[in-house]
């Protein structure tokens, strides 16, 4: 059969299980857009190739399956970088795609051609120049099974305009690329990891997203109630306990509660799992859990001894390794230490004035939003003050209902994310899903994939939700029960409390002169949008929006100088926890 | 240099031997494309020397 290359990169995605791809077309990429045309697979038209692809890392990060987003050359795949560089900080198996000029015109400066592979080979797990339209029979498969194998993350494939256009013989097509399991570690090793937590007395189980990607959610909570080991989560980690648990000490690190950072002080063996040590969860990494011997799980061999040396260390999926101590480890008993953990939990509580005095208390939304929403509600954020309050005080109960950008730190990476994170959801409870989505001859969707679906809710910034705020027209294209909530006090929030405590209030940039009327905004963008008034019951408010259909953007006034409190200062040893010195309770 | 018949290829790389060193070998390591890394401790200065125009 004489193909295409660009039909033959379709028939492959499409045999690879890919549903839904989220892009942006452009000249270089032309030949496989029209090759969509013929496909059952659905695109989605973002509005910036950020966009499509933090749509895809949405759809990601709830599946655990990789996700393709699709960009032209030149300024598409530049306007990619972010997404795949984020996806990489997180382990998010994602595959990029994007169109190249034609290989006759690459070093020529060519109208929109860029370096993209040498551009993504820092930022991905493995990259591709296709040079030949047979190459997409090994590459493409193999794409998919590297995003997916061991510790998962990004692969880019880039594929010039001839390319595309080049007829290819194609007899028989490839398995799809599958994760290829990895290696089992040794008996010894797990035995070993057995004798120790036998003979620790302070044991702490420090918790990573690598335990959200293998699935070992439950086993770690059964080891920890094995080992009677007080459980601290990476701001990835959050959802693997539920917060109900006895054991659970919450987020360590720069904005953890301050009897989280103070029992790892006195922790006698810290298991890390799936965890890589990060700066925002160490601090200063010499003086992390001093007293302390480290045992390390990770897939990634690379992780082991990176930051923090490690006196066992298995390499290994989590779930296999976890099963196999479970199976040796007879019940521990220290009920002095849990007792310890109680108490310093009970002792450093999240400060937050009475809900009554201030409802609109950055901490008494995530508080009440835990309430309301069902506890396999999906969230995003963005990044800044409001992401650490909702890691903070929101009841994360199940893996996968928190997707944050963690390593990158990505402005603008909540709104795609929920519009991603519900384009998944809806595929998997089968919702209205036409073949494709096309829209009518005056703009508007024609059979669109409204559905009404579980909420996924967004919960962002003024200054985030900026970032990629015209997705907010990919939103109202879908119609998609993504509920956007702005926290809004006209600042970047965590660089103004940054210069507050570290700066000597010295404000340099931090305020914003101008801001929109984000509910106005979303209703230009044909969404329904509201702002809370402080008085007048604003949380019936937000409760009534966010239960009825569709998307919505809530807009909702905080204090301007409200901060995250506990706070580590940047380099400091994570006992020296900066504590509100008072409550906030006024509204801007 | 290509090895055998170019499907393969072997990279030279002088580097100082820093404490850093080991955890840049397994970043390396866990590259797709990278089939093992050795140390040629027996390659010295000169040899790199005489591999390039260039002064080392």
């Amino acid at each position: 059969m004489k193909i295409t290359g660009s039909n033959l990169l379709r028939i492959l995605l499409e045999r690879q299980g890919i549903r839904t791809i989220a892009g942006i077309p452009g000249g270089a990429i032309l030949p496989f857009y029209d090759a969509l045309h013929r496909s059952r697979i659905r695109h989605i038209l973002a509005r910036h190739e950020q966009g499509a692809g933090f749509i895809a890392q949405g759809m990601a990060r709830v599946t655990g399956k990789a996700a393709v987003c699709l960009a032209t050359s030149g300024p598409g795949a530049t306007n990619l970088l972010t997404a795949i560089a984020d996806a990489r900080l997180d382990s998010v198996p994602l595959v990029a795609i994007t169109g190249q000029v034609s290989q006759g015109l690459i070093g020529t400066d060519a109208f929109q051609e860029v370096d993209t592979y040498g551009l993504t080979l820092p930022i991905t797990k493995h990259n591709f120049l296709v040079r030949d339209a047979a190459e997409l029979l090994e590459t493409v498969p193999l794409a998919f099974q590297l995003a997916e194998s061991g510790r998962p993350g990004p692969v880019a494939i880039d594929v010039p305009k001839d390319v595309q256009n080049a007829m290819v013989d194609v007899d028989v097509f490839p398995e799809p690329g599958r994760p290829v399991p990895a290696p089992r570690c040794s008996e010894d090793l797990v035995e070993e990891l057995a004798r120790l937590l036998v003979g620790a007395r302070r044991p702490v189980l420090y918790l990573g997203g690598g335990v959200i990607t293998s699935g070992s959610s439950e086993l770690a909570q059964t080891l920890a109630h094995r080992a009677s080991a007080p459980v601290v989560c990476t701001l990835m980690a959050l959802g693997a306990l539920p917060p109900e648990d006895p054991l659970f000490m919450g987020m360590l690190g720069m904005h953890a509660a301050r009897g989280t950072n103070l029992l790892l002080e006195e922790a006698d063996l810290l298991l890390a799992i799936g965890a890589r040590f990060d700066d925002r969860a160490t601090g200063k990494v010499a003086e992390f859990c001093p007293q302390a011997a480290i045992v390390h799980i990770d897939i990634d061999a690379a992780e082991i001894g990176k930051i923090k040396t490690a006196c066992h260390a298995l390499v290994g999926d989590a779930t296999a390794i976890l099963s196999r101590l479970l199976e040796r480890l007879p019940q521990q008993s220290h009920p002095a230490w849990r007792a310890r953990a109680a108490g310093l939990r009970a002792a450093h509580q999240l400060s937050a004035p009475a809900r009554s005095d201030d409802p609109l208390h950055p901490i008494n939304l995530c508080r009440f939003l835990g309430e309301v929403l069902p506890p396999d509600t999906v969230v995003t954020t963005d990044v800044g003050q409001h992401q650490m309050w909702v890691a903070q005080a929101y009841p994360f109960r199940r893996p996968r209902t928190l997707l944050t950008s963690g390593g990158l730190g990505t402005m603008g990476f909540g709104l795609p994310a929920a519009i991603g994170a519900a384009l998944a959801l809806s595929d998997a409870e089968g919702l209205a899903l036409p073949v494709r989505h096309r829209l009518g001859k005056g703009g508007s969707p024609a059979g669109g994939l409204a559905a009404p679906g579980r909420r996924v809710v967004c919960v962002s910034g003024d200054g985030s939700i900026l970032m990629n705020i015209q997705e907010l027209a990919t939103l109202a294209d879908l119609d998609l029960p993504v509920a956007v909530l702005v926290f809004n006090n006209a600042q970047l929030g965590l660089v103004r409390q940054q210069q507050e405590l570290f700066y000597s209030r010295r404000y340099e940039a931090a305020h914003f002169t101008a801001v929109p009327d984000f509910a106005a905004l979303a209703r230009a963008f044909g969404i329904r949008g509201l702002r809370l008034d402080p008085g007048r019951e604003p949380l019936e408010e937000l409760s009534a929006a966010l239960e009825a259909p569709g998307p919505c953007v809530i807009e909702i006034p905080i204090h301007e100088e409200a901060n995250v409190y506990p706070m580590v200062p940047p380099g400091a040893a994570n006992r020296n926890m900066l504590i509100e010195p008072e409550p906030v309770s006024a509204h801007a | 240099m290509p090895v055998g018949d170019g499907a393969t290829s072997c990279m030279l790389l002088l580097s100082s031997d820093e404490p850093r060193l080991e955890q840049v070998e397994r970043q390396l390591a866990k590259l797709y494309d990278v089939i093992t890394i050795r140390h040629r401790p027996d390659l010295t200065r000169e040899f790199f020397s005489r591999l390039s125009p260039m002064p080392v």
